[in-house]
């Protein structure tokens, strides 16, 4: 499956996903840094530029080049779907390579840390809880045979999904393709794993750091009543992000921050899991004096009561009329061609359909202070939530 | 973004046919205050860059931390007329941005971003906060706990120590170190208000040493705004001295942390001054050197040696006169004293060859960069800043890809041999639990003490 975006440029970048398949992420991790070795990683002109990436849901591979260069970068890209045949010593060593990327990503991270454990329990039954990151023991338990099987199962064309970004046609791709001898199948159902939200319940992780600033970070996944359009919810719960973050009536600054003294600094974001659950992010540093329990106390009130006051019809017009940055100003091409470059594989890398940039163009027409004033409720109305407090102890009743 | 406004193969066609693309000129408002107008019709947003000279961190008698919350607090404690939390607001709903931040020790620079047609109330909120900040009290104590929790957390971080050792090795015991690493007891404790009070009123005149305007605005136009933008200000009270003795000596060290969870393995040394040239020359051989996974260092460290998830170079300034190039990564702790070696002779190897492969595809990517350069309106205007601070004709950042095509494979290989350094004048730095993983090296406890390693 083949999805070609215009963009002008002097490079063109071809990327592929992978759906991850039931396995473990962290095997998949290693798997993926093998495969890349295997097909990628070799000597390359200055300008081949690539890397690869493993999420919760899908795996990645990207090359870029000279346009002219394309069925050259696919018949290298084409490598990741060959069978891993790289020296078992060498193979080994690699789980190494891996280790070393989790102390890289992990240690001395207190909130990298606070996240994995944050989402083990707010995703808990669900494939995204398990991390790809994963636990030292699991690192050093990788096997090279194990992963050559995992690739063979997962690494295959009808689980593939390749874009390709650049001043090149599609005609342009298809010629290319049939140069490389790209391994081309019926497409599988790629699409995300299904998302069930576990009981609603709250815990509360304590995470002493003696030499760290205090924070809070509270989180909570709800599920709605009724789906909603992902690209709509997505724009419509970052609109409700922009009018909490405010100072005026119906955000969370002045409460918080302007008008008492218990957060010095937050930052606010909402985001869709899937058509049918949202998740909250709230991480903020408490004022002087101010234990993390006062704060998530403030802010689980300060909530409340914006969710039971609603929001002002003059905040939401206020903030509606800053949010044309969400989306490009469609009459700049350029522009327009650089946002959905990062729209379009940030759904491919997430196995969901791009919106065509004409059903775009139409989405702001579905925000309202209804649907607002809904996911709100259901956000201040409990759900399954996590906190995580940060810092010296003594901070945090 | 409205800041991204046309494409560049239509500028340059209007260039071609017209007088109305881009152009840079030297201009001076009409209350005598000279500047860089970039003029870019196409573009409905203007920018306006200043940069302001400052002293402060070379003197003893200041306290270091005063320039960094100073800056926080001038954006965020409101000004005469406009309490804090509101303003925010109102530059929301204009669509303007604004910020000021301190620029390697020599420079405060601020940077006010609009739309043409919100202008005037733009620069008259940005004038107030410049010119009659409130400093408030309680604002100021927030930013300057705030700031020092995040300072002291940042400080513990073992490859942020090794950081700051290195630095107590270059600088000693000069003021400029602490302004560096803000690590020197009491420097947040002892921080008054009276501090920015002193910083703000000797900072934010209306001479500064650089003022780029970028965008849609004419010289008329622009020349009114700076007027407006520094009206009241007072003119510059002192003249500005910037001053240091760094010593590059190849020394080996090692800090000590017996708590620590990772090995992090830096080398250090010196490079010219970019208001010497040469820089589009150090941009290419800084990314082959160690920019990505196909760089001499990746290669070396990781997918040879295999210590490393990722070992790189860099290019930093302690002020703009003193920069350094850095060759930086989390290593094996076994193999500590193999990646050393390892990199050295990797290094001297580079600096004998050269990158590999055809030069044209180690330029597209900057090529590429500066093409897109002038549909940014900021970006454009920090170029046009950078190069105006090194003493460079006005219009420079217009002319990025000339300097490029200019780059050949001789003035690489000059380059290498005339200003990078040798593999053996490199400064080491270790930050280890284990005290002997780098035999022959100064083992120190805390970062300190390496300014009495030899």
């Amino acid at each position: 499956m083949a999805l070609v975006l215009k963009h002008p440029g002097e490079s063109v970048l071809a990327h592929i996903a992978f759906k991850n398949g039931p396995v473990s992420p962290v095997l998949l991790h290693y798997t993926e840094h093998l495969a890349w070795l295997n097909a990628v990683g070799g000597e390359r002109a200055a300008d081949r530029h690539s890397n690869a990436w493993t999420s919760d849901t899908a795996v990645g591979y990207w090359l870029s080049g000279a346009p002219e260069d394309l069925p050259e970068l696919l018949e290298t890209l084409k490598g990741v779907f060959a069978p891993i045949d790289l020296p078992p010593d060498f193979a080994e060593q690699e789980r190494d390579i891996v280790l070393r990327e989790y102390e890289y990503r992990m240690t001395n991270n207190p909130d990298a840390q606070a996240a994995e454990a944050m989402e083990v329990f707010l995703y808990e039954g669900n494939a995204i809880a398990a991390s790809p990151v994963g636990t030292l023991e699991e690192i050093m338990a990788l096997d090279y045979d194990d992963a050559r099987a995992v690739h063979a199962a997962t690494h295959v064309p009808e689980n593939a999904r390749l874009v390709v970004i650049g001043d090149v046609s599609k005609r342009q791709l298809r010629r290319a393709m049939r140069e490389a001898d790209w391994p081309e199948a019926e497409p599988a159902d790629v699409s995300p794993p299904p998302f069930d939200l576990a009981a609603s319940e709250a815990t509360i992780l304590r995470n002493p750091e003696p030499g760290a600033a205090p924070r809070l970070i509270w989180r909570r996944v709800v599920s709605l009543p009724e789906p909603v359009p992902f690209d709509l919810l997505e724009a419509q719960t970052a609109l409700l992000r922009d009018i909490l973050d405010t100072n005026l009536p119906g955000g969370l600054a002045a409460p918080l921050r302007f008008d008492t003294a218990i957060a010095r600094t937050f930052d606010v974001q909402i985001w869709p899991i899937d058509e049918d659950n949202i998740e909250i992010s709230f991480t903020a540093a408490p004022d002087t004096g101010v234990s993390l329990k006062e704060l998530q106390t403030a802010f689980e009130t300060t909530l409340s009561e914006v969710a039971n006051g609603g929001i002002p019809e003059a905040t939401y017009s206020r903030v509606l009329n800053r949010f044309d940055g969400f989306w490009p100003d469609w009459d700049d091409e350029d522009e327009t061609a650089r946002w959905m470059v990062d729209y379009v594989l940030d759904r491919v890398s997430n196995l969901r359909e791009p919106l065509s940039e004409r059903k775009l163009k139409r989405l702001h027409r579905g925000l309202s202070l209804d649907l607002t004033h809904a996911l709100l409720r259901q956000l201040a109305g409990g759900g399954r939530t996590v906190i995580a407090f940060i810092g010296p102890e003594e901070s945090f009743e | 973004m409205t800041r991204i406004l046309f494409l560049f193969a239509m500028l340059l066609a209007l260039a071609a046919c017209k007088d109305d693309g881009p152009t840079a000129s030297v201009e001076t408002s009409p209350g005598g205050i000279a500047y860089t107008l970039l003029h870019m019709p196409e573009h409905e947003d203007v920018t306006i860059h200043i940069a302001w000279p400052t002293d402060w961190a070379y003197r003893p008698e200041t306290n270091k931390a005063t320039p960094v919350v100073g800056t926080q607090l001038i954006l965020a404690g409101g000004a005469d007329g406009y309490p804090a939390g509101d303003v925010g607001e109102r530059f929301a709903d204009l669509n303007s941005e604004g910020i000021i931040y301190v620029a390697v020790n020599d420079h405060v620079i601020g940077e006010l971003t609009f739309e043409r047609d919100q202008m005037d109330e733009t620069i008259a909120i940005a004038n107030a906060h410049l010119r009659a900040p409130t400093l408030d009290p309680m604002w100021f104590d927030r930013i300057r706990e705030g700031t020092a929790a995040n300072m002291a957390e940042a400080q513990a971080q073992p490859a942020h120590a090794g950081f700051d050792a290195a630095r107590w090795a270059v600088f000693g015991k000069e003021p400029l170190r602490n302004a560096l690493s803000l690590d020197e007891p009491g420097t947040f404790d002892e921080l008054t208000r009276e501090d920015v009070l002193v910083w703000h009123s000797e900072t934010f005149t209306r001479t500064p040493q650089v003022i780029v305007v970028a965008g849609g605005l004419d010289a008329a136009d622009a020349g009114a705004a700076i007027d407006e933008l520094l009206r009241g200000l007072p003119d510059a009270s002192r003249s500005v001295t910037q001053e240091a003795a760094p010593d590059y000596t190849a020394r080996r060290i090692l800090l000590h942390r017996p708590e620590a969870q990772t090995t992090t393995l830096s080398f250090i040394a010196t490079l010219p001054a970019t208001r010497l040239g040469g820089e589009t020359e150090d941009l290419i051989l800084i990314h082959a050197l160690g920019g990505d996974d196909q760089s001499v260092l990746f290669e070396a460290v990781r997918t040879e040696l295999r210590a490393s998830y990722g070992f790189g170079a860099g290019m930093a300034n302690y002020t703009r006169d003193h920069r350094i190039l850095f060759l930086s990564g989390e290593v094996e702790t076994a193999k500590l004293a193999d990646v050393e070696r390892v990199v050295r002779d990797a290094y001297a190897d580079f600096r004998q060859s050269g990158p590999s492969g055809e030069l044209e595809r180690r330029k597209a990517p900057l090529a590429e960069n500066f093409a897109e350069l002038p549909d940014f309106v900021v970006d454009q205007a920090r170029s046009e800043l950078q190069s105006a601070l090194d003493g460079f004709d006005a219009g420079r950042s217009f002319r990025l890809t000339d300097e490029l095509q200019s780059v050949t494979e001789s003035t690489l290989m000059d380059r290498l041999s005339s200003a990078f350094p040798d593999a053996q004048d490199f400064i080491v730095i270790a930050v280890s639990p284990d005290a002997d993983a780098l035999p022959g090296a100064c083992v120190i406890r805390v970062p300190s003490e390496a300014a009495d390693c030899p």
